[in-house]
């Protein structure tokens, strides 16, 4: 049995805009320690969040976030 | 290029600050302690019966200064340093940093005062102390009254409450949430401890019990500023 995760791409797709993440934070009005865990999976964001990430970034939100199934948490 | 350099003169400046109140924090903490260590060599050298006479009040005097020097600071800092400057140079993470950061002293206020709060204590429930009974009791309902103070901040009054629209991102939510609810399970454990303590000894039970709930808060606020350092964390 394994438990579905938050995946993302954020880290590839803020670089690839060239944001840092204080940079990235401040547009979403976040703190950059948000930004950081969820970059690192240790923090889901709600679905608000991850919509203003996308649209910071100019991305489709499913783009930058998926359902992984590997492994137990 | 202008903007970037007005970005790396910002950056700068935060530095500066950042710097600033690092070595303003660890000064008047050294002092302190260097104070009291070198007043403790002195009566030590004077007599040890002065010594172990007056070590509560060497410590509880430690426990207030940990707790009112570093809460002068942030006054300090807060008074030269306007809100709106704060947050368009560092943002967010600074003031959240700024407000996270004292939680780390009540654990030290804690330990400090535990055995001056205890022996006075249990000399008020003797029937003890005399002339200075009321305004030794005011003591340690001052420090109860810190403890009360601290968790309201960690429940998201006073201050918190001020700057609730800039602080309130979901990350530091979770963090104080799981920082409450360290402290809950920690208070369960102190009323259990209290408890059977006081079946042994009544006396003991009760005189245990401020430090108990000062351990419990500290308990909770450490879990806070640990989550919010460890979410700081690269990687």
């Amino acid at each position: 049995m394994t438990d579905p995760i938050l995946g993302n791409r954020l880290r590839e797709a803020r670089t690839a805009a060239g944001l840092t993440q204080a940079e990235l934070a401040e547009r979403i009005g976040v703190s950059r320690k948000t930004i950081n865990t969820i970059e690192n999976r240790v923090f889901t964001p709600s679905t608000l969040v991850a919509l203003l990430v996308a649209r910071a970034l100019a991305r489709r939100v499913e783009d930058l976030f998926f359902i992984e199934d590997s492994g137990h948490r | 290029m202008g903007l970037q350099s007005s970005g790396s003169d910002e950056e700068t400046e935060q530095g500066r600050r950042k710097r600033r109140d690092f070595y303003l924090y660890i000064g008047a903490i050294v002092i302190v302690m260097a104070s009291e260590v070198l007043f403790i060599v002195l009566l030590a050298l004077w007599s040890p019966n002065v010594l172990s006479r007056f070590f509560p009040y060497i410590t509880a005097v430690g426990g207030w200064a940990v707790i009112l020097i570093p809460a002068f600071l942030v006054w300090f800092i807060k008074r030269s340093d306007p809100i709106g400057e704060t947050l368009s140079a560092g943002g967010t993470d600074e003031l959240q940093g700024r407000l996270v950061r004292p939680f780390i002293w009540f654990p030290v206020a804690v330990a400090l005062n535990a055995y001056p709060i205890t022996r006075i204590s249990l000399q008020l429930i003797d029937g003890g102390l005399g002339s200075v009974r009321y305004s030794a009791s005011s003591g340690v309902l001052l420090f109860l009254l810190l403890g009360v103070g601290f968790s309201a901040a960690l429940a998201g009054k006073g201050i918190y409450r001020k700057y609730r629209g800039v602080l309130d991102d979901e990350l530091f939510l979770k963090n104080r949430a799981t920082g409450i609810q360290t402290g809950f399970y920690a208070a369960i454990a102190a009323m259990v401890i209290a408890y059977f303590v006081g079946l042994y000894d009544p006396a003991w039970g009760i005189a245990i019990l401020p430090t108990l709930c000062g351990a419990a808060i500290a308990t909770a606020g450490l879990r806070f500023v640990f989550l919010d350092w460890k979410a700081g964390l690269d990687g």
